[in-house]
């Protein structure tokens, strides 16, 4: 696995502790945060844009001609400029929606009229729920299947491995194909999928791609030319931007001719008592007030993550990742992963329920997931009930594996204890 | 952030929990998930209608919090009329337990109730049963009182 850092910032930095630094949620320096594929702490620009907003030009977007409203709408446009050049798209494919989830239910409608009975949508059985129902919704509808490519088990030095199986994957995906939507990051193996490999199989069948990107954000790994997909979507706060944004990529061609599926003010271009015409990208499909504080804010986000030597960075995170999974296997527990994994620790311990350990990490301030993680037919597939998850990013620290493993030692010691 | 949940009686329940075998004939059972951690419980009941509970046992796998309501719950129900199944509330289970029960938990905590009364619901009897109990209880009460 090859890291692509887009990002050519001079002023590049790696060091955990400048990074926790600028993270004002570690002003609690007890605190412990291993949850970071469930949402990321926010930096103090991020927070300190939200409010600037809201403080000092709080004004709708490509309305008023007053100079707030001018301000306003400049900082929004720009936010989407820097987002578009983070996923290296033109701003005119960037849509902003409320989140990932909203991303994906859009793009669903967005494709239904193409979708026709007895069609297929294909998904790996990584998918969170947000990339799977909106699909099974579509397809109840369209009289359409959707069908699964499954992981295959592999072992290799007494660790297995659950990673997408592409041999399925080449049965599975035929004519009948017309979406092929999957993760590029799964949130509970970790698994970093073979996109361009998909994304053959799909040109082949003449299938469209919706890439659920929102493991991928934080890492700066995205790259909507190299990957060739036709739709994407992440969330902002998944990569220290705020909560209730979210993007929806769409490839410029596709986003013409397809219709919006949402309506109301600014996406419009004429409208009269009976009929009206769209507005030009991305417009067209952003009905009302977006999110223009977020917006701003996300690009502050982006703007961290720039700053961050992200090569240095995730070879760092594979390192703890590597670490901390060798202690829980010597710990007895059964780690699910895929060998791509880099980040997302999954895994179960043979005697003491996730809820449990998850509880009493949480005493000691430590934060770690439990649960099925949004992944129903993943843990069903897999005949696991849940799992403690454990998430990585740029501001974690060998002590914060070390204080996590002493404090996980002592919870099990605890729940086993006759 | 106390460590108080995981007190000594609920960890005697889980680890030592009571009622936890299979009955072969129950005259109720119900099984029930917690979508949030993948919990499942089993609830089987022997009672003839609007008598005492013969039998009540659960089977399933969870967390520390859903195991031992399960062992409190059908230990307590254990010979009481199947009217008490019906009149507990989510509060009095969670009373049951004397711990604190964060938000998080509360449908680890009342995973067993639900599945008990969800084994019943179904039953007309038992419902009518249950109304005509608490008819004659609130006039005793009355009585009592003046």
């Amino acid at each position: 696995m090859t890291f692509i850092a887009i990002s050519n910032n001079k002023t590049s930095i790696f060091n955990p502790e400048v990074i926790r630094a600028m993270l004002p949620l570690f002003d609690d320096t007890n605190l412990i945060y291993l949850d970071n594929a469930s949402t990321t702490p926010k930096p103090k620009e991020v927070t300190r844009s939200l409010i600037q907003y809201y403080t000092k030009y709080t004004a709708n977007v490509h309305r008023g001609i007053y100079p707030i409203a001018s301000i306003a709408t400049v900082r929004f446009e720009e936010a989407r400029n820097i987002v578009a050049n983070y996923i290296n798209a033109s701003p005119q494919e960037i849509i902003f929606t409320s989140g990932a989830t909203t991303s994906i239910n859009h793009i669903a409608r967005i494709l239904e009229p193409q979708i026709n009975k007895g069609d297929e949508i294909v998904l790996t059985i990584l998918e969170h729920h947000s990339n799977l129902v909106p699909w099974q919704e579509l397809a109840k509808r369209k009289q359409a299947k959707v069908l699964f490519i499954p992981l295959k088990k592999t072992k290799l030095n007494n660790q297995t491995f659950y990673d997408i199986d592409y041999v399925q994957a080449k049965k599975i995906i035929t004519k009948k194909t017309k979406i092929i939507a999957f993760t590029a990051c799964s949130n509970v193996t970790g698994e970093h999928t073979n996109i361009q490999l998909i994304q053959n199989l799909a040109k082949k069948v003449g299938a469209y791609t919706v890439i659920d990107a929102t493991q991928a954000a934080a890492n700066n790994l995205i790259n909507v030319q190299e990957w060739d997909c036709d739709f994407l979507a992440f969330s902002s706060h998944k990569m220290y931007g705020p909560t209730g944004i979210g993007i929806l990529y769409g490839k410029k061609q596709l986003l013409e001719q397809l219709e919006p599926v949402s309506f109301g003010g600014e996406m419009i271009n004429k409208v009269t008592k009976t009929t009206s015409t769209w507005n030009e990208l991305p417009y067209k499909f952003e009905p009302g007030t977006p999110p223009i504080a977020e917006a701003i804010a996300l690009q502050q986000a982006v703007e961290f993550i720039q700053k961050i030597d992200t090569t240095k960075a995730l070879t760092h995170i594979q390192q703890l990742t590597n670490y901390l999974r060798t202690q829980l296997i010597n710990k007895n527990c059964q780690i699910i992963t895929s060998s791509t994994s880099t980040s997302i620790t999954s895994f179960i311990h043979p005697h003491v329920h996730a809820h449990d350990i998850a509880e009493l990490l949480g005493q000691k301030n430590i934060c770690v997931r439990a649960g099925h993680h949004c992944c129903m037919p993943l843990h069903t597939e897999l005949n696991i009930p849940a799992t403690v998850r454990i998430s990585l990013s740029y501001h974690n620290t060998k002590k914060d594996i070390d204080t996590f493993l002493t404090v996980f030692d002592s919870a099990i010691q605890k729940m086993t204890k006759k | 952030m106390e460590d108080d949940i995981y007190q000594e009686h609920i960890m005697d329940h889980y680890q030592h929990p009571r009622q936890k075998y299979i009955q072969k004939n129950p005259t109720y059972s119900k099984t029930q998930l917690n979508p949030l951690c993948g919990d499942e419980l089993t609830i089987q009941i022997t009672a003839k209608t609007n008598k005492n509970i013969e039998d009540i046992s659960f089977q399933g796998h969870g967390c520390a919090i859903s195991q031992a309501s399960a062992s409190i719950l059908t230990e307590f129900l254990h010979k009481k009329p199947i009217t008490q199944l019906k009149k507990l509330s989510d509060q009095n289970m969670i009373d049951m337990l004397h711990i604190p029960i964060s938000h998080t938990r509360t449908k680890c905590a009342l995973l067993a109730l639900k599945t008990a009364q969800a084994a019943i619901a179904n039953t007309k009897i038992a419902k009518s049963s249950s109304i005509k109990i608490q008819k004659k209880k609130t006039t005793t009460k009355n009585k009592t009182k003046a």
